[in-house]
């Protein structure tokens, strides 16, 4: 009997008058071939972010992916800067979640355009979903434009969205071994955001531990120390914002 | 656990792949994986498991090869492995550039007809 299928493999016809014919039979010796393939695991994502970076670069928008822990400080982090920067430059947001408008809605008090993606489960932001929420937005040229992916450390760094830069945001009340902890999102971003700066005088935290635990896995990234809440350290940051924006 | 995605994804490929040339079944799939490239190797072969499910590739076997994080200075030019994954050489500090450690390949399957 037929291991695949459990057909009867002899040359035998059926009460129907049929064959029991399937296609493995007809080449019985046929044998297993390889093909080569070489082929980029998130070929489909990169396609579409690729898409999106273009449609950015024409519109002459300047976008920024922020990757963190949940509870570093995000959204904070956005209402605070569009606070600050919003008359200056126009700015659009788009925030991820896997539920609720609580992001969008904090971010839309400030009266700035955002779209809420709710991912459902899922523990990062594809490519695909960026470019639907796209979409729903129109982008003044010259403006920012700020994803906020699901807040996680590990997941969000396989994916390009089609951002220009990645920004790792890490509070100082999470510790100090962060940056070693999780070298994966340090590798891939361009920026780390040290938040929660106004939390130092009550917290046994060595803020210059962190930064250099950074540097030793990436020496090129870019380092502000700043406090959401209570505006420290934001001028550098907006510097480098607005440098990016240059013709 | 973003793993399931990837790995649903690999199915995808390989499927259109498998039907492209006409085969029957899918037996084998060689993937590439960075030791940095912010997947788990364990997690992978699990999300494998359900991925496969009522696909052509349910009983193929998952091979998966680790590329080591490798790093090349830029000013004394030794390329050296980094398994915590650093940009600064291990012999004189200075920066470097990544040479490998961060694919995500599908290599190659295998399929019968």
């Amino acid at each position: 009997m037929c291991q695949d299928c459990g057909c009867l493999e002899t040359d035998v016809t059926m009460i129907d008058g049929e064959k029991p014919l399937h296609d493995h039979h007809k080449n019985p010796l046929s044998q297993p071939r390889e093909i080569s393939l070489k082929k980029n695991i998130l070929h489909k994502n990169d396609e579409i972010a690729r898409h999106n970076r273009e449609h950015l670069n024409r519109e002459d928008v300047f976008c920024l992916n922020l990757i963190s822990a949940p509870g570093s400080g995000k959204t904070a982090l956005l209402e605070r800067l569009i606070r600050d920067l919003g008359q200056e430059i126009p700015i659009s947001v788009i925030e991820g979640d896997l539920q609720t408008q609580m992001d969008a809605e904090r971010i839309r008090s400030t009266g700035v355009k955002a779209v809420q993606i709710n991912t459902g489960s899922a523990c990062h932001l594809d490519a695909e979903m960026i470019h639907k929420a796209l979409h729903q937005l129109e982008l003044p040229r010259k403006s920012l434009l700020f994803i906020e992916n699901v807040g996680n450390m590990v997941c969000p760094t396989a994916f390009d969205l089609g951002e220009h830069k990645k920004i790792a945001v890490i509070s100082c009340a999470e510790g100090e071994d962060k940056p070693a902890k999780y070298p994966d999102l340090i590798l891939v971003s361009d920026v780390l955001l040290i938040n929660k700066t106004d939390l130092l005088p009550y917290l046994d935290y060595d803020l210059a531990k962190t930064k250099a635990a950074a540097l030793k896995i990436k020496p090129q990234i870019k380092i502000f120390t700043v406090s959401a809440t209570k505006g420290f350290g934001l001028t550098a940051f907006y510097d480098w914002l607005k440098s990016n924006l240059q013709p | 656990m973003h793993e399931i995605s990837i790995m649903s994804g690999v199915i995808e490929t390989c499927q259109l792949e498998a039907l492209k040339s006409r085969a029957g079944r899918i037996t084998r799939i060689s993937l590439s994986v960075g030791e940095k490239a912010g997947v788990l190797i364990d997690s992978l072969r699990f999300a494998f498991e359900i991925a496969v499910l009522d696909s052509m590739a349910e009983k193929a076997v998952l091979d998966i090869e680790v590329i080591p994080f490798m790093g090349e200075c830029t000013y004394c030019g030794l390329k050296y492995h980094s398994p915590e994954g650093s940009l600064i050489c291990s012999r004189c500090g200075g920066f470097a550039r990544l040479i490998s450690g961060r694919e995500l390949v599908i290599n190659s399957i295998e399929v019968d007809a």
